[in-house]
């Protein structure tokens, strides 16, 4: 016999003191009493008292009786019962199946998972059975009743050994119902073992509530005692220039579940998962700190454009859930057009020449780009592209504006640079017009003496978030000698670069699903050191690479950080097998629908659309589960108890049966019972004993 | 007299008694009381000479005939008579230290003997001496001669019987005594008032009768083998005669008994029966001896339960105290 509340059974034993303190109080607290007629109450004293002092002495044992039982009664009694080696049984084995069961288990079971350690746990139960035993199977992830029926025990085991872990949340709650369903159907016994790791992940103590079961349940805790994961929080990649080409450099935010006050480093690895290239660097945190980056540096096959990064803690400790999979931009499988015309500039370059060496620093490495004259720019001829540079809009005509505005909006990346020739063609008014409503471009052009510097403080764009800690410094040595005069309302552009002056030196709009960004000033030398400086190269590139991100149809889709295709989308793995097809749903506001996280780098097919000139085959998704259902960190015992409705310590890896609480509420009230009749009964002797109202003589 | 109209019961409560400082008023307010109770057999007439008529036999002297009996219907009737002689009381109050209980509390300012101040209470012996005065007034009222004592382990004061006017004043003081520390010793008293006495007396004894009953009945066998007669008044508090109590503690005697641990809840019933038992064998020992008992509830009125007892006495004896 074991106690859910052993404190409130002890309770219940010091409560009993208290009618005999009570007592010994109200006894030392009597003054003496003068009286005249001693004789007579000697007299009745001798007759009476000694059986009075009896009887009040049961009436006093009765009260500490009822105290000690409704003491026990909330204390909830539990009868820790041996395993019946001789009776059939039903068994129904509930197997911890969550995401959160891929932890390692306790150090007793080295090498194994929580799942494999729980899978174990249930399989020992069931071996245990004396024969014509029946069991069923349920898990706490996915499909949680496996069996419709209850089945001979080795056939239990044999579909146990088919499970795998999920990545799912665990629904412990609604599995263990389950079992208590199946159990009462049955007429046999029953007992359900309830194998799990016990960690926050797999039992919610805060919100899951145990079902109430009128079977045994057996605890089976298979769970470590360590509290040190460490889980990744974020993965950015930096995009620098010419010193990333042959090498990505990634930073790996990684947190820790409390402000622990040691030091301490963790090994991060990054991978690429299509070539299986990976790295590892330490992420070191400080005392105190809860959050540490590192910053992995891999190799990269300059050959391709296509990359799907994955960080992982390489910790025997970590939740295989927990490798928080984040796919970072991939570079456009479709070569950025610059629209300029080809002409020998020997003075000092034409501004497709600079921009075309700022996409491609070294032939071969950065960013694949075509050149396409203006007067190609026709109906249809920007199908395709993903990004478009227009270096000469000069030389446009209304149909290529047309095609520019139409490409943009159906999900493109259009850049425009102010032409560098003076030209009496009004090209301000259809750019104007690309940008947006109620944005104009002055026909006159500025010239700047002495020549505009751009401010040190820019204003934060998603195009300069990676050059963001270095702007400052980039930005300083750029003069502007002549740009021209970009003026829209905010909500319709916002300023990416500004000069002293307060004029934005680049804008950026969105256009229908794409989006427009233009220069101010051209990167030549007679307009601006632009194209010279360090600033020029990782611009130029990070403009292609955000805008694209930025785009609706943007090659990269990252859930639960980026931007979500609306819609349903077909999911194809890139590795692990086939049969792991599935689709992901996402609504208008970018959530997806369902409890579909699917926890494996993806390749999302996304849906072509005929009816725009743009095209987007291929994108990369990576996929987590829900943080929270895989904190492999332990339950703290207290809460867990309380969980388990018992008071019972789980130690790792043993076995501890206990009745169930339903078991345990009864006997609560078969104690209550018998306090309220120990009750009646000592009001029955009360009135029993006590003397009625004397008469008046 | 009682204003018309008013119950005399409602002066006489011992509340109200309490209050009356000169023990003549309140003597006068009893006495009133119970004239008023007793209207319908009222007490005059209680010295009359002729008694009743009876046949003449032979041997009866003539000097009782009844002539005109004879006149009128040729019969010899012979006249009965009376002795016509004072009641001789003599009033005996136990003023021991059992009498200073009470539990009937009164407030600053009322009047009482000099125990009821002491205790804060209306004690025993404060419903004896009220009642002690009032059958004293009564007497006087009636030209019969009086006498008061109180007494414990022997007398401490006496009054000699008189029907004198000055024999008020001297009652009164009598009674203003407390009771003292000692034990009511009913024997001693008795023969100490014996000794004093040479005609036929009506003894009233007013005690709470909690010593022992042997020493009663041998006060009274004294008392009856001398040819006096008695009236025992037993004054009991209400607590004592409910024990109406919830407690656990020591009792302690007020006549030097040793402390008791009591509780109340468990000895009630046989305390009651105790009491019942000790009280019937007073009334039966008091009727042995042709006297006549009554036991007072010192939380009740004098009145009614004096005039239910003269009332009594009277259908006995053929008229008032006699």
């Amino acid at each position: 016999m074991t106690f859910i509340s052993p404190w409130l059974a002890v309770g219940g034993a010091a409560a009993m003191a208290l009618p005999i303190l009570i007592h010994l109080f109200l006894r030392r607290r009597q003054k003496p009493i003068e009286w005249a007629a001693m004789e007579l109450l000697r007299r009745a004293v001798q007759q009476s008292q000694r059986a009075r002092r009896v009887e009040r002495w049961i009436m006093l044992v009765l009260r500490c009786l009822v105290l000690l039982l409704v003491g026990l009664a909330i204390a909830r009694p539990a009868t820790v019962t041996a395993i019946s080696m001789n009776q059939p049984i039903v068994l129904a084995v509930v197997l911890d199946n969550s995401v959160a069961s891929r932890a390692a288990a306790s150090s007793t079971m080295p090498g194994q998972t929580a799942f494999e350690a729980a899978r174990t746990a249930c399989i020992e139960s069931i071996r245990a059975l004396p024969s014509g035993s029946v069991v069923h199977v349920f898990t706490t992830s996915g499909k949680i009743e496996h069996t419709k029926e209850a089945v001979p025990p080795d056939r239990a085991v044999t579909m146990l050994g088919a499970l795998e872990p999920t990545y799912e949340p665990s629904r412990v709650h609604q599995a263990v119902d389950r079992a208590d369903d199946a159990l009462r159907r049955m007429t046999m016994p029953g007992r359900i073992v309830l194998a799990s790791s016990f960690s926050r992940g797999a039992i919610d103590t805060e919100a899951q509530v145990l079902p109430s079961t009128k079977a045994t349940l057996e605890i089976r805790d298979v769970g470590s005692d360590d509290t040190g994961t460490t889980a990744i929080v974020s993965m950015v990649q930096r995009t620098l220039g010419p010193q990333s080409q042959g090498s990505i450099t990634v930073d790996v935010a990684v947190a820790r579940p409390s402000h622990d006050q040691v030091r301490r480093s963790i090994p991060v690895t990054v991978t690429d998962v299509l070539t299986d290239r990976a790295a590892t660097t330490d992420a070191t945190f400080i005392e105190g700190s809860q959050q540490a980056v590192a910053t992995v540096t891999l190799a990269v096959d300059p050959g391709r454009t296509e990359h799907a990064w994955m960080a992982t803690i390489p910790s025997d400790r970590q939740p295989a859930d927990d490798l928080r999979t984040t796919t970072i931009s991939t570079v456009s499988a479709n070569p950025v057009l610059v629209v300029d015309r080809e002409r020998l500039d020997i003075d000092e370059g034409s501004t497709a020449q600079w921009i075309e060496r700022a996409l491609e620093p070294v032939a071969g490495m950065g960013l694949a780009h075509r050149r396409m004259d203006p007067s190609d720019v026709r109906a249809g001829a920007l199908k395709g592209s993903t990004s478009i540079i227009i270096c000469r809009p000069e030389l446009l005509d209304t149909a290529a504006w047309a095609e520019c505005t139409a490409t943009c909006e159906s999900g493109a990346l259009v850049v425009v640079v102010p032409p560098t020739d003076e030209t009496f063609v009004e090209w301000q008014v259809p750019c104007a017009a690309l940008l947006g409503p109620s944005v104009t471009i002055r026909r006159d052009q500025v010239n700047h003496d002495p020549p505009q510097r751009l401010r040190p403080q820019q204003p934060t764009s998603p195009i300069t978030q990676l050059i963001a800690a270095e702007l400052t410094e980039l930005v300083a040595p750029i003069e502007v000698n002549r740009s021209v005069v970009i003026e829209g309302p905010s909500t319709t552009v916002s300023p990416i670069l500004v000069m002293d002056d307060g004029k934005p030196m680049m804008v950026l709009a969105t256009r229908g699903r794409g989006v427009v960004m233009m220069f101010a000033t051209a990167p030549v030398p007679s307009w601006s050191t632009l194209a010279t400086k360090p600033i020029f190269v990782p611009l130029v590139q990070e403009t292609i690479r955000q805008g694209e991100v930025l785009l609706d149809a943007g090659s990269s889709i990252t859930i639960g950080l980026g931007r979500l295709l609306a819609g349903t989308t077909e999911l194809r793995p890139i590795r692990g097998s086939a049969s792991q097809d599935a689709s992901l749903t996402v609504d208008p506001a970018g959530a997806i629908v369902g409890d579909e996280a699917k926890p494996s780098i993806m390749q999302a097919i996304t849906t072509q659309n005929t009816s725009t000139s743009s095209s987007r085959s291929e994108s990369l998704v990576a996929l987590n589960v829900d943080p929270a259902a895989c904190d492999p960190q332990r339950n703290d015992p207290a809460r867990l108890a309380a969980w388990i409705n018992q008071t019972v310590t789980v130690p790792a890896s043993a076995v501890t049966t206990i009745n169930s609480a339903q078991s345990s509420t009864s006997t609560s009230v078969w104690l209550l019972v018998s306090a309220a009749l120990v009750i009646l009964a000592e009001t029955l002797l009360g009135r029993t004993f006590s003397v009625p109202e004397p008469k008046t003589t | 007299m009682a204003t018309p109209g008013l119950r005399a019961e409602q002066y006489l409560s011992p509340e109200t008694l309490a209050q009356l400082a000169p023990f003549e008023l309140r003597a006068k307010m009893v006495a009133d009381g119970v004239m008023n109770g007793m209207h319908q057999s009222p007490l005059q007439g209680m010295a009359v000479e002729f008694a009743a008529h009876r046949q003449y036999t032979a041997g009866d002297s003539i000097r009782h005939l009844d002539w005109k009996v004879f006149g009128r219907s040729d019969k010899l009737y012979v006249k009965e008579y009376r002795q016509e002689t004072n009641l001789d009381v003599m009033i005996l109050v136990d003023g021991s230290a059992s009498m200073s209980f009470g539990t009937l509390g009164v407030k600053k300012g009322w009047g009482g003997t000099d125990a009821t101040r002491r205790r804060g209470a209306w004690t025993k012996f404060d419903h004896a001496t009220a009642s002690a005065a009032a059958l004293a007034f009564l007497c006087l009222s009636q030209r019969d001669r009086v006498g008061v004592s109180v007494g414990a382990d022997g007398l401490r004061g006496t009054v000699r019987k008189s029907a004198t006017r000055d024999q008020w004043r001297s009652i009164v003081r009598c009674l203003s005594s407390e009771p003292v520390e000692a034990r009511f010793s009913p024997a001693a008293c008795i023969n100490q008032l014996l000794a004093q006495t040479s005609h036929r007396t009506l003894f009233v004894i007013l005690s709470d009768f909690l010593g022992d009953p042997e020493g009663l009945r041998s006060a009274l066998a004294r008392l009856r083998h001398r040819g006096h007669d008695a009236m025992l008044l037993a004054m009991l508090d209400h607590r004592e005669l409910t024990l109406d109590l919830d407690v656990e503690a020591p009792f302690v005697g007020l006549e030097g008994e040793d402390a008791l641990d009591v509780d109340t809840r468990t000895i009630r019933k046989a305390y009651l029966e105790e009491l019942q038992r000790h009280l019937q064998l007073i009334d039966r020992q008091s009727r042995a001896f042709g006297y006549d008992m009554q036991a007072f509830d010192t939380h009740e009125s004098v009145g009614p339960v004096l005039t239910a007892l003269l009332s009594r006495r009277e259908g006995m004896m053929g008229g008032g105290l006699r």
